[in-house]
């Protein structure tokens, strides 16, 4: 469903993805670990475009998506012909990155009316349906400064499944959230998997990770260290830096 | 008093009154269109196109740089050298427009860009186009920011035009200095225009504060 070959990310002299090579099959869970500053959230936001990589190339069903290589130089393709790929991955920020100036409604119906052109009252339908998929069917109306961070961070994840994604991205979705309401986020996105969603989660949440990936992949230093089922990777790391990372977090 | 003459607001408050409404329909005409102007000059200040840039950028510098007093001049001294005629009314206009759409189009472009990055992420993801996401999400809580500023521009324009007189608009102020200088009333002349910017420019003083404190708390279900 996703291919990331040999994806290489360059901030000035800082190479923060080294050739990331990977593959994300059809209703997969993957949860991808690793420190501060190894290149997660990089590597994600290279696979829908909000980080255009240095390099390499990225496969969405079956297409190279966003842009073709031309004489050694990525050509990027018209932004319609973009977004049509983009929307096919749902996105999930850790700061929620609700739009402030709409209800939880019109968060949701903003993608389907101004991105998939639906018509007002079927995108209400729609949206309102998402909203009581997780559990916000009666804060149609609450603004985002008026929902907690779990409600906000369950808008977003119905703004997104709105889209029918075929895929959805997670970037650390509970971290900005106080303890007590990391629970009720968590129960949704296991909702997701249980009806077949291709996931890419990347969590500090090792108990989340063990219980809901059918993979995990510890990045350290922008490059894939160890991966494999969570058994293996979180239960029984064959490598000295996957150990001591995971020492590090599950104290 | 000796001082103030009631005699002289008898024979010439009509006239200045007449003075105040030309400073209102200047006023209400220029901010009418620099509000609608600036945002496209602030979007072609950061249009991705070197060359509109730059453009846009001489155009705000140019106005930065120099006296408004002399922009008027200018439009209505100068250009008719070259053959462009201006009555004193449009040469006002369009000067007064010119200098406040420069500046407003940068407290646009400021607004613009003190919305947060994720918010026009978060809309490519779920399809917007760029220009979409401008106009639905972007500039929506760009107004907001702005608003507090764009109208504190409301208030001093009501003022700078006066500066409308030096091509001789008979605004307010210019119609104090005619009929002052025709009645030597000075005293009482000036005391009654003085009145009459307060008793316009401080109810409007009253209104922008109303909108700084609507414009402060976040996006509510009813706010207030
Ligand atoms: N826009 C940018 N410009 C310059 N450097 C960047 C940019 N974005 C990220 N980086 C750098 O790239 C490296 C990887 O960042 P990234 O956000 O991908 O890490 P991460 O694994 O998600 O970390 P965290 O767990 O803290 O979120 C960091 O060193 C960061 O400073
Ligand atoms: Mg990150």
């Amino acid at each position: 469903m996703i291919g990331l070959v040999d994806i290489r990310k360059r901030f000035g002299n800082h190479e923060v993805l080294c050739g990331i090579s990977e593959t994300f099959a059809t209703g997969e869970v993957t949860c991808i670990i690793g420190p501060s500053g190894s290149g997660k959230s990089t590597l994600l936001r290279c696979i829908n475009l909000l980080e255009q990589p240095t390099s390499g190339e990225i496969i969405i069903e079956g297409e190279i998506a966003y842009y073709d290589i031309v004489d050694g130089k990525a050509r990027l393709h018209a932004e319609a012909r973009i977004s049509k790929v983009r929307r096919k991955l749902g996105m999930v920020f850790q700061d929620f990155a609700l739009f402030p100036h709409l209800t939880a409604l019109g968060n949701v119906t903003e993608g389907l009316i101004y991105g998939l052109g639906l018509e007002k009252g079927e995108a209400k339908a729609i949206a309102n349906h998402m909203l009581a998929r997780v559990g916000l069917a009666d804060h149609a109306g609450h603004y985002p400064d008026e929902l907690s961070g779990g409600q906000k961070q369950r808008v977003a994840i119905a703004r997104s499944l709105a889209m029918s994604p075929k895929a959805m991205l997670f970037d650390e979705p509970t971290s900005a959230l106080d303890p007590e309401l990391v629970g009720e986020v968590l129960e949704v996105m296991k909702d997701l998997c249980r009806e077949g969603m291709t996931m890419i989660i990347v969590t500090h949440e090792m108990k989340f990770a063990r219980e809901i990936a059918d993979r995990v992949i510890f990045i350290d230093q922008g490059a894939v260290v160890e991966e494999g089922p969570p058994v293996e990777v979180l239960d029984a790391p064959r490598h000295e830096r996957t150990r001591n990372f995971l020492k590090r977090v599950m104290r | 008093m000796e001082f103030f003459n009631v005699d002289v607001i008898r024979d010439y408050g009509g006239a200045l009154l007449h003075g105040l409404l030309m400073t209102v329909i200047l006023t209400f005409i220029v901010i009418t269109l620099s509000l609608g102007l600036a945002i496209p000059v602030a979007l072609c200040r950061m249009s991705p196109y070197r060359v509109i840039r730059a453009i846009s950028s001489f155009y705000v510098e140019v106005i930065r740089g120099t006296p408004l007093l002399l922009q008027l001049v200018y439009i209505y001294y100068v250009l008719p050298s070259i053959g462009l005629n201006l009555s004193a009314f449009f040469a006002a206009i369009l000067g007064l427009t010119l200098n406040y759409t420069a500046y407003m189009s940068e407290v646009y472009r400021g607004g613009i860009l003190a919305v947060p990055k994720n918010q026009w992420e978060a809309a490519a993801t779920i399809g917007l186009s760029k220009a979409r996401t401008l106009q639905r999400i972007i500039l929506p809580q760009a107004l907001r920011i702005v608003t507090p500023t764009l109208g504190n521009y409301f208030i001093s324009l009501f003022k700078d035009t006066a500066l409308a007189s030096v091509v001789t608009v008979q605004e307010l102020t210019f119609t104090g200095q005619i009929i002052s200088a025709r009645s030597y009333q000075y005293f009482t002349i000036y005391t009654v225009t003085a009145i009459l910017y307060l008793s316009v420019g401080y109810p409007a003083a009253l209104f922008v504060r109303w909108l700084e404190q609507r414009t402060q708390h976040g996006f509510r279900s009813r706010s207030v």
